[in-house]
């Protein structure tokens, strides 16, 4: 067969057209992809400052949920015409994963890119804030010399104090720059007690002891406990007043099992368990945020439900107050910084 | 004959064309500039300095950035500063972009914009939206929800 040349030439022309149509059709795919990707990107990182803001505020984790990340997800759902799921996953301590979703796809795509923004919530703020809480919520009255008619003519007083230093991520204030500068009781069966002088904080707890060394007769007299801090270069004064009452004998703490700095600690790593003595039917309560969980037993953290909410999720990093018999005895705890992953996936039906 | 020459001019220009209109490099250093701008810190001690708007805290020699988290200090640093004119612009422009090509960064909260960059269009234009956060109560641009909008837009011919 004789081909004529300028069939030739033209066969070679579209040839080469539709090769030039091809490559730049790809190139414009892959250039949409490009974008998309970036797009994915900076969405899930928008989603991981919004949860490293979080972290550091007072709102809970229905009002992060909900007005901030799908607020802002259906926001860039209308104006990109994309459908977008997240969740976010927290990585235990001994690494297992737990995730929750924090938004499905509104509706079925073609194609999807996934992005995933790991963080650590790194100690990154000295601003300080400095909380008070009592180990009992009145002055613990013992009564020492009890008569079978008379009643009781001699008693013990004291109470404990602890004070909790931490910055607006819920890290501990840690260091020996810390510390409190004076303490005194006032009122009741105290009077007026001797300055305790400068203690340290280990790890961003502290607790203030105040007994009285002889017999006392019965008072129902009111104390005032005044401290005088110096925590993270943070100045500052607390009173707590607390009522006189009696001693219910109920007797609940935190079992210390770890050390840190040589001294009992309660820094906790997400998933790890809190041991508890004697009968513990609890309430944990975020010194942070308004959110608060209760439960009985020992305490297994980054596993279960807290009424609506996965326990994992309740136990975003910060200072924590637990309280057992229905208030009669608190101890402050915190939960230690852990990774987090938050994924985004994007869809479109492009 | 007259007919193949002129559909041969056509589509050597046609293919010519839709080359030139793709801009795939200017593409891929816009989506660079906007990862860049967003995931890493200001740093004004290089020359020129490397720019970027993330929230960072630094310990000693650690740095730790959080990308797509907007550090308003830095954005009004380059605004008034490493930004603030045609001369500094110049001569910064290479910490976000190659030297022959220009760029336009803008911040939009929902009710204002913030521009930095130069403010013109050359033969090739790319451009990168996306978002990124901004801590309520850091900064008065920042809107309450903390959302806000960035483009990059990079020019070149």
């Amino acid at each position: 067969m004789v081909t004529e040349p300028l069939e030739a030439l033209i066969a070679i022309m579209l040839i080469s057209i539709i090769l030039a149509s091809i490559f730049v059709y790809n190139q414009r795919g892959t250039e949409s992809i490009t974008q998309m990707r970036t797009l994915s990107r900076s969405i899930a990182g928008t989603v991981a400052g919004m949860y490293v803001n979080y972290t550091r505020s007072n709102i809970n984790f229905y009002a992060f949920n909900n007005t901030y990340v799908n607020g802002f997800l259906e926001y860039v759902e209308r104006k990109e015409n994309v459908s977008i799921a997240a969740n976010i996953t927290v990585i235990l301590k001994n690494g297992t994963l737990r995730t929750a979703r924090l938004r499905q796809m509104s509706r079925p795509v073609k194609r999807s890119i996934t992005e995933n923004i790991t963080l650590f919530i790194a100690n990154e703020s000295k601003d300080v804030h400095v909380y008070a809480l009592p180990f009992r919520n009145y002055v613990n009255r013992i009564c020492i010399l009890q008569f079978p008619l008379i009643g009781c003519l001699q008693y013990k007083y004291n109470i404990t104090i602890y004070i909790v230093g931490y910055y607006s991520d819920g890290t501990p204030v840690i260091g020996d720059e810390t510390s409190i500068e004076d303490a005194s009781a006032n009122g009741g069966p105290f009077k007026k007690s001797p300055p305790k002088g400068i203690v340290y904080i280990n790890d961003g707890i502290w607790n203030i002891t105040f007994e009285t060394e002889t017999w006392k007769k019965y008072t129902t007299d009111p104390v005032t406990v005044s401290i005088k801090y110096n925590i993270g270069g943070e100045e500052g004064y607390k009173e707590v007043q607390l009522p006189n009452e009696d001693y219910s004998g109920a007797s609940f703490r935190l079992k210390p099992e770890k050390l840190c700095n040589n001294d009992a600690c309660y820094l906790y790593y997400l998933g790890e368990q809190i041991n508890l003595t004697g009968p513990t039917s609890w309430q944990i309560e975020s010194l942070m945020r308004d959110s608060y969980c209760l439960g009985s037993g020992d305490i297994a953290t980054g596993s279960g439900h807290c009424g609506e909410l996965p326990r994992y999720i309740f136990f975003t990093p910060g200072p924590y107050k637990l309280s057992m018999n229905s208030g009669d005895t608190n101890q402050p705890f915190f939960i230690e910084p852990y990774f987090t992953i938050i994924t985004v996936r994007v869809g479109f039906n492009r | 004959m007259f007919i193949v020459v002129v559909f041969g001019l056509f589509s050597i220009f046609a293919v010519r064309s839709m080359y030139a209109s793709q801009s795939s490099f200017l593409q891929e250093e816009a989506v660079l500039a906007f990862r860049q701008l967003l995931e890493s810190p200001l740093n004004e001690t290089k020359i020129p300095p490397t720019i970027g708007i993330a929230m960072y805290k630094r310990d000693g020699r650690t740095i730790a950035v959080h990308p797509y988290m907007v550090n308003m200090t830095a954005v009004w640093q380059l605004k008034r500063a490493v930004l603030k004119n045609e001369d500094s612009y110049k001569a910064n422009k290479t910490g976000l972009v190659s030297k022959e090509d220009d760029f336009r960064i803008i911040l939009y909260n929902g009710t204002t914009y913030i521009i930095l960059g130069k403010n013109i269009t050359r033969s090739k234009v790319a451009s990168v939206n996306g978002y990124a956060f901004c801590p309520p109560k850091s900064d008065p641009f920042c809107p309450s929800n903390g959302n806000i909008t960035v483009k990059v837009v990079v020019t070149g011919d």
